[in-house]
């Protein structure tokens, strides 16, 4: 009923506001009919009951001045093959009022957040992954004298259509030097400084453990950047909190980011060291895949696009991990050899990630629950290889009409990990039983401006593996009628896959349909089995067959 | 205005501070829980309980790998609490921790073990219900939190409690199982009993939490069937008063493939307006 009320009230301001265009409407929907294919999944296992799944949502958002409010409807009749299945039903999950005046920014009901990277604090949505841990509560941001900016929140997290029982609560200050020093900006010099503060609340029972009811976190950062120079750093702390994820070890954890760039025309250079230990932070202690998750890890690998390599995602380790990346682009400019008329861009990206050293406890024991769980030298290497990705690719500009990038990629990709979930420990106490499979890809793309403004884009891939999927190859084109009209087609071919009854095709074939806002997508053919990954974050996908349909609008 | 924001700073910085952070020195409670087992008593043929009881149901399956941390979970509850805890592995949920292959070529699942997942919307394995205890928003635990929920549901009264004496016959390999359940506590909501046979003891694959599959795993509690279907039967359409007491007997002919040796019945008192267990029992199928 109270419900109903706030609904109600958030009505009200709508009626006869409609002609001043202060309602802004998102709606998206989403179905596929699934087909049984024989060849794909031989026993059937992975085909639903119901052969037709859809889901949706609608978001609703009025402004008038200062003032916001919104409301999304969502619907899942039933959620669609590969995303949690607690999606059931039907509601409006995510309701708030805004206000913004003067340096106050006031919000009740549900809003995202995050603070700094998000180490310790990051309230947010992934469609795509089916990931929403939207807070439910109040969160209120001000501006202070001399460029400070503070944020607090509270509240509990969404969990499909209930919310945890956990409380979350944080505050963050962030202090931007160059309001408080302008002639700083002038030298070229920009600096900003910032810590958080994020605990949660949750009752402990347990007959045999001391658990802790309060989980604090902190989080210090600085951004600094002069002449095209940009050195940002996190590092967080969170006091001992047992979980599912930690197999109730009692360890603090910490991690730290920093990253470096140098961007001048033409060039960019980036490179980035993560070191991660113990760092999963829910508000249940007990929760599984990525329902709760107050914190967000960033991964430091580059999320591939290109079909065949996108098959191998790197998926944050929250119990541990290190590595880093490092990227450099260059454009050869116009009019030298390589560059030619319109130059030619050059890009190399690596990416590694290995397990943190963990030995064993002075008592012999390891990740055993209500102890400390392991000892760890800080930038020592642990001896299970994660990731690994060497990329580099060469684009170039051919004519007005014609650009073509070439790409090549070496991967080493640990499944028994990244893939079947294996935690560390696991293989810490079974060394040698985990997969680590090297994959060598090339890809060759090709985009041509056609006459009649029709463009065609092409991509041939190819990938090599040493086990687990196999050899592939693909092929796939783009053909862009008119500005509101795209075919695509294309084809894996797993030629190469270590069972003989698993070398099938996987064709898809897809019609894209613009109108102003809106985008319609009607496509059929066979998903492949894999893992889809979104900022390290990743869910797994089943195989399956059959017609999808998908509608984006805005209003 | 400008004093202001200082000032509510100043009060939440300190609500955060002060009540934020648990340090735990030592992990173990001190008062090391030694269970005893009082929960019931044999008079006669009859098992008589006398202390409230939890039934902590395990969704699982034999291709599932993290599965038998479930199963570890449920044994941890049984050295704590003895025969307090009614565990039911039902090995239901998605097909492909669940189906047959050549490897693991034993078929655990059941019509009315896949009505029950179904019925709580079981998505994902190992997944497991406590009592039934949240439905229907929150009701799926996972074998984490299952130790402190049965510690706090233990620490209640018990509600109802049952008397169990069960009959077979090796020839005809036919199940009796007679109840008696006696109100400790006023219930306005209809009650239903439902009514499992359940087997232990059985050797097959499993796949292990290290992906290796282990052909002699021993698999516990593996529900079999529901003799009165998967929700059961109505007892009482407006529930009872304390001292109420309600009998009834179930017959069931045992399926020639189970070991009635390492079989028991399982008996719920539900509420059926919110299918929380109001009291579980269980009792060996060949006494």
């Amino acid at each position: 009923m109270r419900l109903i009320l706030f609904i109600f009230t958030l009505c009200i301001p709508f009626i006869g506001v409609a002609q001043q265009q202060k309602i802004r409407a998102i709606i998206q929907s989403d179905a596929q009919w699934y087909l049984r294919d024989e060849i794909l999944d031989p026993s059937g296992e992975y085909f639903p009951n119901e052969r037709l799944l859809g889901q949706g949502f609608a978001l609703f958002t009025y402004t008038d001045g200062d003032f916001q409010a919104g409301m999304r409807y969502e619907n899942y009749q039933n959620v669609m093959l590969g995303f949690p299945t607690g999606y059931r039903g039907e509601g409006i999950t995510y309701r708030y009022a805004r206000v913004r005046k003067e340096n106050w920014d006031i919000t009740v009901g549900n809003f995202y957040e995050q603070f700094g990277s998000g180490l310790i604090f990051r309230s947010y949505e992934e469609r795509g992954l089916g990931l929403d841990n939207a807070m439910d509560g109040f969160r209120i941001i001000t501006k202070l004298n001399g460029g400070i900016k503070i944020k607090g929140v509270l509240g509990r997290q969404r969990k499909y259509f209930t919310k945890s029982e956990g409380v979350v609560r944080g505050a963050d200050i962030e202090w931007s030097a160059n309001e408080l020093i302008p002639a700083l900006g002038k030298k070229g010099v920009f600096f900003s400084t910032g810590a958080s503060f994020v605990s949660k609340f949750q009752r402990g029972f347990d007959p045999i453990l001391n658990l802790p009811q309060n989980v604090g976190a902190f989080a210090f950062r600085t951004n600094l950047n002069f002449k095209g120079v940009n050195w940002g750093t996190e590092w967080a702390y969170k006091i001992n909190d047992p979980s599912y994820d930690n197999g109730y070890i009692y360890r603090p954890g910490n991690g730290l980011v920093s990253t470096i760039s140098y961007s001048k025309k033409g060039l960019g250079i980036l490179a980035s060291i993560k070191r991660i230990d113990n760092m999963s932070f829910r508000s249940d202690r007990n929760g599984q895949q990525f329902d709760l998750f107050i914190n967000f890890l960033p991964p430091t690998s580059e999320p591939h696009t290109y079909a065949l390599v996108a098959l191998y995602p790197y998926a944050t380790q929250i119990n541990g991990e290190i590595g880093g990346q490092f990227e450099i682009n260059y454009m050869v400019p116009r009019g030298s050899p390589l560059g030619g008329k319109y130059g030619t861009k050059l890009s190399i990206n690596s990416a590694l990630s290995n397990s943190i050293d963990k030995s064993v406890l002075a008592d012999g024991t390891r990740g055993q629950k209500g102890t400390q769980g392991y000892i760890s030298e800080y930038f020592k290497f642990g001896p299970t290889i994660y990731f690994r990705d060497l990329n580099g690719s060469i684009s170039h500009k051919f004519s007005k009409k014609h650009k073509s990038q070439i790409s090549f990629f070496r991967l080493k990709y640990n499944k028994t990990v990244l893939n079947d979930g294996v935690g560390d420990i696991t293989l810490l106490e079974n060394p040698g039983m985990d997969s680590v499979i090297t994959i060598n890809a090339i890809v060759l793309e090709n985009q041509f401006k056609l006459s009649n403004g029709q463009t065609i884009r092409n991509e041939l891939q190819w990938s090599i593996a040493d086990g687990f999927r196999g050899d592939m190859a693909m092929a796939l084109i783009e053909w862009t009628i008119n500005h509101d009209l795209t075919l695509a087609v294309q084809d894996i071919y797993n030629y190469g896959h270590p069972t003989p009854s698993r070398r099938i095709h996987y064709p898809i074939v897809s019609l894209i349909h613009f109108n102003g806002p809106t985008r319609v997508q009607v496509g059929y053919g066979r998903q492949q089995q894999g893992v889809f990954c979104v900022g390290g974050v990743c869910r797994v996908v089943p195989p399956s067959n059959g017609l999808s349909i998908s509608l984006t609008t805005s209003l | 205005m400008h004093y202001l924001k200082y000032f509510i700073l100043f009060i939440f910085s300190s609500y955060l501070f002060f009540n934020s952070c648990d340090v735990i020195d030592e992990p173990f409670k001190d008062n090391t829980f030694i269970p005893i087992d009082t929960s019931s008593t044999i008079i006669g043929d009859t098992l008589v309980q006398t202390e409230r009881a939890v039934i902590v149901e395990d969704f699982t399956g034999h291709r599932c790998k993290n599965c038998p941390k479930a199963s570890k979970a449920i044994r941890e509850l049984d050295s704590l609490f003895g025969s307090k805890i009614v565990p039911l592995a039902i090995h239901a949920g998605p097909s492909n921790f669940t189906g047959t292959n050549n490897d693991y070529p034993i078929d655990f699942t059941t019509q009315e073990g896949d009505d029950i997942a179904t019925h709580f919307g079981i998505f994902a394995l190992p997944m497991g219900l406590v009592q039934r205890l949240d439905y229907p928003n929150s009701h799926q635990k996972t074998y984490s939190a299952w130790s402190a929920l049965t510690f706090l549901e233990l620490a209640k009264s018990p509600e109802a409690l049952f008397s169990l004496n069960a009959e077979y016959d090796s020839l005809s390999r036919t199940a009796v199982l007679n109840y008696s359940v006696e109100l400790s506590s006023n219930q306005t909501n209809p009650l239903w009993i439902a009514v499992y046979i359940k087997e232990s003891e059985i050797i097959a694959p499993q796949l292990m939490p290290n992906n290796a599959r282990n052909e002699t795993y021993i698999h516990k509690n593996v529900f079999r069937n529901a003799p009165l279907g998967p929700l059961g039967n109505l007892i009482s359409q407006n529930g009872g008063e304390v001292g109420q007491i309600f009998n009834g007997s179930i017959t069931s002919n045992l399926d020639p493939l189970l070991n009635a040796k390492e079989c028991e019945w399982v008996i719920l008192l539900y509420d059926k307006s919110n299918y929380k267990v109001i009291q579980p029992g269980s009792t060996l199928v060949y006494p």
